[in-house]
């Protein structure tokens, strides 16, 4: 289970500072999938941040339960206990920027697996089967499309059976027809591993998807309905 | 005109406007550019100091004679009535000079160094000024050096006299001494030296310029050195002077001092192989430079071009800005190459004077031509670095790449390749000229460089493929640097360049040093050798030895002249144990029996690459002791390092045996036997620690200077190791930027930041290893071809390359450790930020 209390994280811009997020609170049980919007610069892509231990908040708890594990408390983490965290327990997707050019399909879906010594050679082949990218994995990131490439980064972001994705802005980059079928295949695949998933958006198709619609709203979160 | 000049200012102004956000790619051109100019500046100045020093000690420190009177043997020197018959006798302009090595106090304290006092005859010099006066009218049109000093410059300019002292202004200022010090040979400042001036005179180094009157009075026990004659002489005239001449007593043409001077070639041509090294590894840097510069210019330049602005227009500015910064950065670049120039110049003082007995001396030089001299190499040396980034410029405005590295340029690297590669193979093959074997040496390495090019991906990718899936950090940086390879090529090269002539030195004076060591530790087969060239002494030699059963073997020599060059005709015992040490580089059958018989001669490398000799021929040579001309075989070539001169050896035989013309005494015998003849040597008023030496002495002391000769070609092998490493930094600080959005993504698939950091650190190494995995056989190749190819023609010897594995890893070892110091900064200060700062770069 994730949960966020009363969140707070500000920026400083020189002598001045502002408020990103201010009472953030949330609820998530495993497995389950959110979708977080708002307008640009309201704090979604802070609020993941925090989440995938990346960023600290300046108040608040977040604390993630996996699955037959001890709670974390992510807001305390270290710096060496966030990045083991980020790489068990997390898989990320970003917008742009997903893959490393440098290596070839294969290697970059197997890379969050090799980085935790539990490859598991079936389970990434049938992982690959589901996504549609079976054929792709001799290509180098460069000789795919953008939905070729998001595919992979979503596969990238199971690859290690993690307890938590968090997606931003997953379909950005993508017309319509390739983000439909991007998304679908996130929040298919996710709900197939009961892996808990976060996506920040700002289509309402990919929205839709998820169990819960929250909005950022006031430096709050809040559900898209209230 | 009227429409191109205010594009031209926007353009310029867009530069400037821009050096707020290039101004490290900028510092990095300046920084590579100011260090090319002041390392070759440098080297230049030491190169024409010592070459003045060496030419001004020719002439006998200071004063431009053509010959010089000298004693034969030290022991009977010249004397004042000498001296005055030799005037008498119509050698009116004759200057005596007077030389000792002095420690010289100043308020009772001693000076820091020990200092040369060189008397100088002033009332002759005076009149050779009046002489010089009267031709002055007549060879007004003649252009003379304006850096060599000569009589009429001492006398007149820096108004000489009997009571002045001449001292260069460095000395002054090295010896923290004012014209104003009082000088005195004791602490008691009982012994008193004239008045000091300061000279700016050529070749006066560390030497103090006094009057000879003043000199002897202060030394009584000094005599007149030598006698120099300014004005050139004739044949009939040298014949004339050779007959009243007294018989203790020789006249020699000063040029003959120059076969000597062939070993401070190898010091020279060593320092300019330097110096082109240096300046061509720069040169990498400067394009290096230039390129990241243009890259990070490139979306302004894009825009710019997008408005209107040609490609012309922007090769102009970018043109004028590197004529600008070659104006500026060459003057700056002059500047402190004298600087280093003059830091180093003790060392190089001491090695010259150590290793060659010349008088060093400071820098005299025409300063514009210098910097012209600089300025035009840096002009060269940009337009190249310009070419290429203007070229990718170029391509990548007519095609819609946003990254310049990118362009493929294979085609014109493998025309380079083929172009440097078949330069070196016409060049070695055909011709014998130093320059262009050095060109050659050079063109071998640029050929190495296009090679490594082409190959830096391919080889990565072979490394990649090698390495197994499960070391997943090596295989991820493999695949990194192979990416980065391309970005990085010019770098690489220079680094490439760098370790390639590193190694090429290396093993060539490793080789070098191996073989002379085992010639000397080999030839110096007896266990004492005995200096004395008093012939009273060395007559009483062989029956003392005698006594206490010591034998002894003279060296006999003859000085001999063999087609026009002086040449050593020594004797060789052909007893067992030195038959044994002779080591030959080729040699015939039943050779010693051969020489034994008087029949044939060995001769060194120098003698047969210079008279195109080999094993078998037959040379003339007159018998010492018949002086008759007879033909002898040559029977065995034997290694001769260091020695400039060709040499004969002929069985003692052949020569009249009369040990007091010898100098040089082989001693065999007991340790016990050999001691009490050394005691009893003293009687015959020999200085056993100046005159008698164990073979194992002889050994270190030669090796020490061996290794004091090239502690400067070591140094300047770290230099330039340094700045390529440099290069290397300036390259990847560049890109940290442009791989940023990578290094963050690995950052959120959970590499810790030291991970990061690691990573980023193992890409650089990798490069650097297949820079040095690709150099190792150049660098092999580069000693074969200096030994082989420049030493052979430059010194006429060679000797066997070795090659070493440990001084290879050594290389590795040090190679790594200069990159990992100097790129570690840039890598630990470049993700300083904090992660959700970065993640910034992924939105």
């Amino acid at each position: 289970m994730l949960r966020l209390k009363d969140i707070c994280k500000r920026y400083k811009d020189g002598n001045s500072s502002f408020l990103v997020l201010d009472g953030a609170s949330l609820d998530l049980e495993n497995g389950g999938s959110i979708s977080i919007q708002g307008p640009s610069g309201c704090g979604k892509s802070t609020l993941l941040h925090l989440i995938g231990a990346l960023d600290k908040p300046d108040s608040g708890t977040i604390a993630f339960t996996p699955a037959n594990n001890a709670t974390l408390d992510i807001h305390n983490f270290t710096e060496h206990q966030a990045d083991d965290f980020r790489r068990k327990n997390l898989g990320v997707v970003f917008q742009r920027f997903n893959l490393i050019d440098c290596i070839s399909v294969q290697e970059n879906i197997r890379l969050p697996g090799r980085l935790n010594d539990n490859l598991d050679e079936h389970y990434i082949a049938s992982l690959c089967g589901t996504l549609g990218i079976s054929r792709l994995l001799n290509k180098f990131p460069t000789q795919l499309s953008g939905g070729e490439q998001q595919r992979v980064a979503i596969a990238r972001a199971l690859a290690h059976k993690p307890d938590l994705v968090l997606a931003d802005e997953p379909t950005g980059n993508l017309d319509e027809e390739n983000s439909n079928i991007v998304s679908k295949l996130l929040f298919d695949t996710c709900q197939k591993l009961n892996t808990t998933l976060i996506v920040v958006t700002h289509s309402e198709a990919v929205a839709k998807q998820a169990q819960r619609q929250l909005v950022v709203r006031h430096k709050k979160l809040a559900d898209i309905h209230a | 005109m009227p429409r191109t000049q205010p594009k031209l200012f926007e353009v310029a102004r867009m530069l400037v406007l821009s050096y707020r956000q290039t101004w490290f790619s900028l510092a990095m051109v300046w920084l590579s550019l100011l260090t090319a100019c002041a390392g070759l500046s440098a080297v230049l100045l030491i190169n024409q100091s010592a070459k003045q020093s060496y030419s001004a000690d020719s002439a006998n420190a200071i004063l431009s004679a053509r010959h010089q009177i000298l004693p034969i043997q030290d022991s009977n020197p010249i004397s004042l009535e000498n001296y005055r018959l030799i005037k008498q006798q119509g050698l009116s302009e004759a200057i005596a000079i007077s030389t000792a090595r002095v420690t010289l106090f100043a308020d009772s304290k001693p000076l820091g160094q020990r200092i040369d006092l060189i008397g100088v005859d002033v009332l002759a010099l005076l009149n050779q000024v009046k002489v010089s006066d009267s031709q002055a009218d007549s060879s007004a049109n003649m252009q003379k050096a304006p850096t060599s000093a000569n009589p009429l410059q001492i006398g007149q300019r820096m108004g000489f006299n009997q009571d002045l002292i001449l001292a260069h202004p460095r000395l002054l200022e090295e010896l923290s001494i004012t014209e104003d010090t009082v000088l005195s040979l004791d602490a008691n400042m009982q012994n008193r030296l004239p008045r000091i001036r300061s000279a700016q005179l050529s070749g006066l180094g560390n030497e103090l310029l006094l009057d000879i009157g003043v000199l002897l009075s202060l030394l009584p026990s000094n005599d007149i050195t030598r006698i120099l004659i300014p004005s050139p002489l004739n044949d009939a005239q040298l014949a004339n002077i050779r007959e009243w001449l007294p018989n203790h007593l020789t006249i020699t043409p000063i040029e003959d001092v120059q076969d000597s001077a062939q070993l401070t070639q190898s010091f020279h041509l060593n320092l300019f192989a330097m110096a082109l090294l240096m300046f061509a590894v720069c040169l990498f840097i400067v394009m290096n430079a230039c390129n990241l510069l243009i890259f990070k210019r490139f979306a302004m330049l894009k825009t710019l071009r997008q408005l209107g602005v040609s490609r012309r227009m922007i090769i102009i500015t970018h043109a004028a800005e590197l004529l600008l910064f070659a104006a500026v950065i060459s003057a700056l670049g002059v500047l402190v190459g004298t600087q280093v120039a003059f830091w180093v110049a003790p060392t190089i003082r001491s090695i010259l004077e150590g290793l060659y007995r010349v008088q060093v001396g400071f820098i005299d030089t025409q300063w514009l031509f210098l910097y012209l001299k600089i300025f035009m190499t840096s002009v060269a040396g940009l337009t190249l670095a310009l070419l290429l980034p203007m070229q990718q410029l170029k391509q990548s405005l007519a095609t819609t790449k946003s990254a310049i590295a990118d362009v493929k340029i294979d085609a014109p690297i493998v025309s380079a390749l083929l172009f440097f590669s078949l330069l070196a193979i016409c060049l070695f093959a055909f011709s014998n000229h130093l320059g262009a074997l050095l060109l050659g040496a050079a063109a071998v390495v640029l050929a190495g460089s296009c090679l490594l090019i082409l190959l830096f991906p391919h080889l990565l990718s072979v490394c990649y493929r090698v390495v197994s899936s499960q070391y997943t950090f090596l295989r991820l940086g493999l695949a990194q640097s192979r990416a980065l390879s391309q970005k990085t090529k010019i770098a690489c090269c220079a680094f490439f360049i760098a370790v390639t002539s590193n190694l090429g030195m290396n093993l060539m004076v490793d080789s070098f040093r191996a073989s002379t060591e085992s010639w000397l530790d080999q030839r110096l087969v007896a266990d004492h050798y005995l200096y004395s060239d008093n012939p009273a002494i060395n007559q009483q030699l062989m029956p003392l030895a005698k006594q206490y059963s010591v034998e002894v073997h003279p060296r006999f020599e003859k000085e001999y002249e063999y087609a026009g060059r002086a040449v050593q005709l020594f004797s060789y015992p052909s007893a067992e144990r030195f038959a044994q040490a002779m080591v030959f580089q080729d040699t015939s059958a039943n050779a010693w029996q051969s020489f034994e018989g008087g029949k044939s001669v060995f001769v060194n490398q120098q003698f047969t690459i210079r008279n195109a000799l080999s094993l078998g021929d037959e040379v003339d040579i007159q018998v010492p002791i018949t002086a008759k001309t007879e033909s002898f075989t040559v029977a065995g070539i034997i290694y001769d390092y260091g020695n400039p001169m060709g040499q004969i050896l002929m069985p003692p035989t052949l020569f009249e045996q009369n040990p007091a013309s010898a100098s040089i005494f082989a001693l065999l015998g007991e340790q016990a036997n050999i001691a009490a003849f050394s005691d009893a040597l003293k009687t015959l008023d020999i200085k056993l620690d100046e005159q008698l030496f164990e073979s194992a002495q002889i050994l270190s002391g030669s090796m020490e200077v061996f290794d004091r000769t090239f502690v400067i070609t070591d140094g300047l092998n770290l230099v330039t190791l340094l700045v390529a490493a440099l290069s290397l930094a300036c390259t990847l600080v560049t890109l940290i930027d442009q791989s940023r959005p990578q290094t963050m993504l690995l950052r959120a698939l959970g590499i810790s930041a030291w991970q990061g950091r690691g990573l980023l650190l193992l890409q650089y190494m990798l490069l650097c290893f297949v820079a040095l995995l690709c150099a190792t056989p150049f660098g092999i190749l580069l000693s074969y071809i200096l030994i082989e190819q420049i030493n052979y023609h430059a010194f006429n010897w060679s000797y066997p390359l070795v090659i070493e594995a440990s001084k290879i890893m050594q290389l590795y070892g040090i190679s790594f450790m200069v990159v990992f110091m100097v790129i570690s900064a840039p890598i630990v200060l470049s993700t300083r930020k904090s992660l959700a700062q970065e993640l910034t770069c992924l939105d």
